[in-house]
């Protein structure tokens, strides 16, 4: 069975309310940096289950990734994702120099952690107050791995009751070119997608 | 900086890819090949005397519902009797039949959930008693760890490369 189709309406608010997601969590990145942090263009797609690890640049692509579940009144899962090079540069701003993805000391681990606990708190706190819906985040997972692997998770959550994953992808990076980017990627669950987008009609 | 040397090799450009909930059958020198396998679990059905293999990238134990979608390669319990069937249609026989397995990994660690409990094992399991139901001996595994894997699978032989990014590469 398929989720109901959303509409471009709903495509629409889900895409505008994931950028001011992801706006709020930029803040909070050029807060921590004293940079300025700029997003592109959000992004809003339903993709078959192959072609997500496409959209993370291809299964074998190696990448720094953070999950955090999406619990409370939707489901869903967030992943925040960036190659080992940007992770580098933000990890040399973190008092890391030199720490590379490779071989992470486990300080630089827990803060790569904690980057993406306030990254993922900061988007699902503007998501919970757009759509009146409570959205609470499970404890960060890293990785750092090929893409296709790092999706597996996410994907196996929706194989049982969707054809195809909504992806919500916003990307950020440093307006001075100095290398720290990445991107934020929303799948909600297609259990709890009604119930979001209503939420969000309700007061726009 | 991240040294070369820590990516997979590239990979014949003469595999077939098989996505995620999908499976294929190869003879002879076609290759199949699966690419960033984390806690789905690969299997490898092999007819030696057929000269056949099937592989599948499977996602979960079995169907959560009723009415989930009817896609078979998505479920150990589904998928592994579909390549059965399929291999059957292209000469291969039940009998004659031995797995490898690959996958499976936890790649993120949880401190709520122990790795025993995770997907990928319970894909593990699934596709393990799957194939004892079905009578198919293990021939090999290479299973389980926090990291991904690309395998690659010959036709013929059914000779299974496995390829990590930190981890030395394998042959089963």
């Amino acid at each position: 069975m398929q989720a109901a189709p959303l509409d471009p309406q709903d495509l629409d608010l889900l895409k505008e309310v994931s950028n001011i997601g992801a706006g709020n969590a930029a803040t909070a990145l050029a807060r921590m940096l004293g940079e300025v942090i700029t997003l592109t263009i959000p992004d809003v797609r339903a993709l078959e289950l192959a072609a997500v690890a496409d959209a993370l640049g291809g299964p074998e692509r190696v990448v720094v990734a953070i999950h955090l579940g999406v619990l409370g009144e939707a489901r869903g899962n967030l992943l925040i994702t960036s190659s080992p090079e940007a992770a580098t540069h933000l990890l040399a701003r973190l008092g890391f120099p030199g720490a590379s993805p490779e071989a992470l000391p486990p300080l630089a681990t827990s803060a790569l952690r904690e980057i993406g606990n306030i990254l993922g708190g900061t988007y699902l706190t503007a998501l919970s107050r757009l759509l009146h819906r409570h959205l609470v985040p499970t404890v960060p997972g890293l990785a750092i791995d090929m893409a296709g692997a790092v999706v597996d998770l996410l994907l196996t959550e929706l194989a049982g009751v969707s054809a195809q994953a909504l992806v919500l992808e916003t990307t950020f990076a440093e307006a001075s070119g100095g290398g720290v980017r990445g991107s934020i990627f929303f799948l909600p669950h297609p259990d709890g997608l009604g119930a979001l987008v209503a939420g969000g009609r309700r007061q726009p | 900086m991240i040294p070369p040397a820590s990516r997979p090799a590239p990979l014949p450009s003469t595999a077939r890819r098989i996505s995620i909930g999908e499976f294929e059958v190869a003879a002879g020198q076609e290759r199949l090949a699966i690419y960033g396998l984390g806690s789905c679990v690969a299997v490898l059905l092999h007819d030696r005397e057929a000269g056949l293999s099937a592989l599948g990238h499977i996602l979960l134990p079995s169907p959560p519902r009723a009415d989930a979608p009817g896609i078979p390669g998505r479920f150990a319990a589904t998928a592994i009797p579909a390549m059965v069937a399929a291999l059957a249609g292209r000469g291969g026989q039940l009998r004659q039949l031995v797995a490898k397995l690959a996958g499976a990994a936890q790649m993120f660690q949880f401190e709520r959930v122990p790795e025993e409990e995770g997907i990928g094992a319970r894909n593990l399991r699934a596709a393990l008693s799957t194939l004892e139901r079905l009578g198919i001996p293990v021939a090999a595994r290479d299973v389980g760890g926090a990291y991904g894997r690309t395998i690659v699978v010959e036709g013929a032989t059914g000779r299974m490369e496995v390829r990590a990014v930190r981890v030395e590469e394998r042959i089963l």
